[in-house]
């Protein structure tokens, strides 16, 4: 056995505090919002820790934890029952309206006015510098689709993003 | 991958995030409170417990300097055992709409009587007590300075890697957030047998070839997880101007359970910032041949304890 499993509190603890900011981004990326993203984070470290044996290989604990908090959102996109509040659908327009009317914006508005299924991927793909296939086992769906939604993000992006 | 990724990838780098303290503090809650061998957890949602904690944490709250006896009697746990303990004697809070702070002062204590000790305990004493206090003054500075124009985080947490009948480790965590956020690790060691306050180089005998040994070998393991799609490192024309080449003469080290040398580095040292703060566990045999005599037994008999 690792020797880093002795203790096991002691080693999930580490791993998580070394990838906490990507769980977090990509559970308030599938969300849009913190509270339910902290709630999905909070699910997962409790689910992660409790089906640690479970995890074959150290080396593998990001993507594992990835695919635990991706999850664990996805339980919470369910509960909502696709309803969006009227809030959100204002939140949503001003957001696009800023993003139509500015000509220089950082990354990072240019990746929150996408579509959230393509928010996803491009998260992964571009600030987690995840594969194809390595995203498609995160959010399951197939490689294929990765791909797609990967080439019309980009497309997207080419038209609302200029690096500044 | 064509220039436009490529050119996204490096803009994502470069923009990190700050993660919501809030969430930063449920989740260090979260962790300690995971029972010691995984089991069922006790879930509370994160958001209400969020709630409680604006609450709680509204405006200021100083905890007054507690006496090292009265900390070390109010604590409900023993951290360590042995000749060395640490405790918690001051906690620094602050939290209002837009800056936060968490500073853990925490202070070793040893027998009175133990004269091998006392030099390098309270070596370290003075030590993390003069950088929390240039963090809580800097942190005051600051969010005086950027009122409510923006956000700041600062938050100290230490706990003991090792304590053994030769080897002590204290760890500290120190993280800072304002627009981006970074985390930087600093370890105190104390050779038990001797007193000494000791640095990785301590370890080795001079001119041994200890940084190129390690150097390679951490090479080696960034090559393999980068091809492996676990990890992205400086290495290898990934990042121009700002690779990985060799390791500090002083880097950051801790003994892992099994004796073997781990080296942490800092987040951006060595990788993009969503990797944390990557760290190495380097094989005895990498470095044996380096060490300094004395070490070199005491690795045996590791090894003999560990069998």
């Amino acid at each position: 056995m690792n020797a880093f499993y002795k203790d096991k509190k002691k080693w999930y603890t580490e791993q998580i505090l070394n990838c906490t900011q990507s769980l977090y981004r990509l559970a308030f990326g599938l969300l849009h919002n913190e509270e339910d993203a902290s709630d999905a984070l909070q699910e997962a470290l409790c689910t992660g820790y409790e089906k640690l044996d479970t995890l074959r290989e150290a080396s593998r604990f990001r993507p594992w934890m990835m695919k635990i908090t991706a999850n664990a959102a996805y339980d919470i996109l369910r509960q909502r029952h696709t309803l969006v509040s009227l809030d959100e659908v204002e939140e949503m327009a001003q957001r696009e309206d800023t993003v139509s009317r500015t000509d220089c914006i950082s990354l990072k508005e240019a990746v929150d006015s996408l579509p959230s299924e393509y928010q996803t991927v491009v998260i992964l793909f571009y600030y987690e510098d995840m594969t194809a296939r390595q995203i498609s086992e995160i959010i399951g769906v197939s490689e294929g689709l990765v791909r797609t939604r990967l080439s019309r993000a980009r497309q997207m992006l080419r038209k609302i993003w200029k690096e500044q | 991958m064509n220039s436009f990724d490529r050119k996204v990838r490096r803009a994502a780098r470069l923009e990190t995030g700050t993660m919501p303290s809030a969430v930063r503090t449920m989740v260090l809650q979260t962790l300690a409170a995971l029972p010691e061998k995984p089991a069922v957890c006790r879930r509370r949602r994160a958001s209400r417990i969020l709630a409680a904690l604006a609450a709680v944490l509204a405006l200021f709250i100083a905890v007054p300097n507690l006496s090292v006896q009265a900390a070390a009697a109010m604590r409900e746990m023993p951290v360590i055992g042995g000749l060395i303990d640490v405790v918690l004697v001051r906690n620094y809070l602050h939290r209002d709409g837009n800056h936060y702070a968490d500073i853990q002062i925490p202070q070793i204590v040893v027998d009175a009587q133990d004269t091998t000790l006392k030099n390098a305990v309270q070596e370290i004493n003075v030590d993390v007590e003069a950088i929390t206090s240039r963090l809580i003054q800097e942190f005051e500075a600051g969010a005086a300075a950027i009122g409510e124009e923006g956000h700041t985080e600062v938050d100290v947490y230490y706990q003991t890697i090792t304590d053994s009948d030769t080897w002590f480790t204290l760890e500290v965590l120190i993280y800072y957030g304002s627009g981006s956020g970074s985390s930087q690790y600093k370890y105190y060691h104390i050779d038990k047998e001797t007193g000494r306050l000791m640095q990785l180089s301590d370890l080795f005998q001079e001119n041994s070839g200890y940084v190129q040994a390690i150097s390679t070998h951490i090479q080696e393991q960034m090559r393999k997880q980068t091809a492996a799609g676990e990890a992205v490192y400086w290495i290898d024309g990934e990042m121009p101007g700002n690779e990985f080449h060799w390791i500090r003469e002083d880097a950051n080290f801790f003994f892992a359970d099994n004796g073997n040398l781990v080296i942490r580095f800092d987040e951006y040292e060595v990788a993009p910032g969503a990797y944390g703060c990557p760290q190495f566990e380097i094989p005895r045999e990498v470095y044996e041949d380096c060490l300094r005599e004395d070490y070199r037994e005491r690795n045996a008999q590791k090894e003999d304890s560990v069998k």
